[in-house]
């Protein structure tokens, strides 16, 4: 079973959205803070900062202004784990 | 002779009028859609905020919340969206006077105006009203920002109890060929009717009141962004009906024209004629 979960970064103008998210830091208010799956059900603020996103295949980085994100896990393994950031700008770092 | 150049000469100024509505029209399509699109996209967004404000609001006392807070209602703002330019047939007028009756209702000196676009700054000012901001020039390339911008000098206005009420005034996109003119309360912010009143399980950081006091501004400047789409489109399309009418106009033109110059161009053969064959006939004679 691996460990995947959904991911969308949304802002007014854009949105990603990626389906197998292994792991995520995101520069929470309080400091940087990792989501895997299985994550606490969690609403946090965000500050600006990077986002660094890892899937099974690549790792992609984006630069956000301060936002909001919505961790939505479910015990169970029936329902996929969702994690929405909602940020007023995001934009893809390039390497 | 002088009739039949002359015509000429209006057909010929007439047709490049129609070329060109013809195409302000077809600008005025494209830019309806990439409109259209822009509000598409920002749909996600904001339906994400509210969802978050509605679960997140019940659980907090809203007292302490200034944006949620109503109070007695001293002073008002209008924020009234309106275009750069004209050509756009009613689109204008029908905002500034539905702007116009709710200001004088609650009393000129106690309304503080916000204008976007050229056409409602340029009416207010005129009229001694109390226009604390204009914004303009900005649709050619408005970005999220110039939404946000706007926000936070009517948030700023609200917070530092200047206003006691913030209302928008604009023009809501429902066809092409109709626009609703819409007056919306923005604050305080009643989110009340929506609540989802499950009771979740979360882990909040740093506390539910902070986080719902970083959303509610948020929510604030995407309602905003969305009003401004939608006037936009509302105005390129209120102008491509009004250009595509004076594009049909203007063939009706030049087809009187068109008749005219043809019977002016007949009855000067004709005349020419007569007087070749009366000559001849002199000539016989």
């Amino acid at each position: 079973m691996k460990s995947l979960f959904s991911l969308d970064i949304v802002t007014p103008t854009h949105s990603f959205s990626f389906d197998n998210v292994t792991y995520v830091k995101c520069p929470g208010s309080e400091g940087y803070f990792g989501i895997m799956k299985n994550h606490t059900n969690s609403i946090l603020n965000l500050k600006e900062g990077v986002i660094s996103v890892k899937t099974e295949e690549k790792e992609i980085q984006f630069s956000c202004s301060a936002g909001i994100a919505d961790i939505n896990s479910d015990s169970t393994d029936d329902i996929p784990d969702k994690v929405l950031l909602l940020v007023e700008n995001a934009q893809e770092l390039e390497k | 002779m002088a009739n039949l150049k002359n015509l000429q000469e209006r057909i010929k100024s007439v047709s490049s009028i129609q070329q060109v509505t013809k195409a302000m029209k077809m600008v005025a399509a494209a830019k309806v859609k990439k409109a259209q699109e822009k509000m598409e996209i920002s749909r996600p967004y904001s339906r994400n905020t509210q969802d978050l404000i509605c679960r997140i609001l019940p659980q907090v006392s809203s007292a302490n919340i200034r944006l949620v807070g109503k109070r007695d209602v001293k002073n008002k703002a209008i924020i009234v969206i309106t275009s750069d330019r004209g050509f756009a047939g009613s689109f204008n007028s029908s905002v500034i006077r539905l702007a116009e009756k709710e200001i004088e209702k609650f009393g000129k000196d106690k309304v503080q105006v916000f204008c976007l676009g050229k056409k409602a700054s340029e009416y207010f000012s005129k009229r001694d009203y109390n226009v604390v901001e204009s914004f303009y020039d900005f649709w050619k390339d408005m970005t999220f920002d110039t939404a946000s911008e706007i926000s936070e000098t009517f948030i700023g206005a609200f917070n530092n109890l200047e206003v006691d009420e913030v209302y928008v005034i604009y023009n809501r996109f429902r066809t092409l060929a109709s626009q609703d003119l819409m007056i919306e309360k923005v604050l305080p912010i009643d989110f009340t009717e929506d609540y989802n009143v499950k009771n979740y399980n979360y882990d909040y950081e740093p506390n539910q009141e902070r986080i719902v006091e970083s959303l509610l501004p948020k929510h604030l400047k995407v309602q905003m962004w969305q009003q401004m789409l939608e006037s936009y489109s509302s105005e390129e399309a209120a102008r491509m009906i009004a250009m595509d009418n004076a594009t049909e106009n203007a063939k009706e033109i030049i087809k009187e024209l068109k008749l005219e110059f043809n019977k002016a161009r007949q009855e000067a053969i004709t005349t020419e004629m007569l007087e070749i064959v009366s000559g001849s006939e002199a000539l016989v004679d």
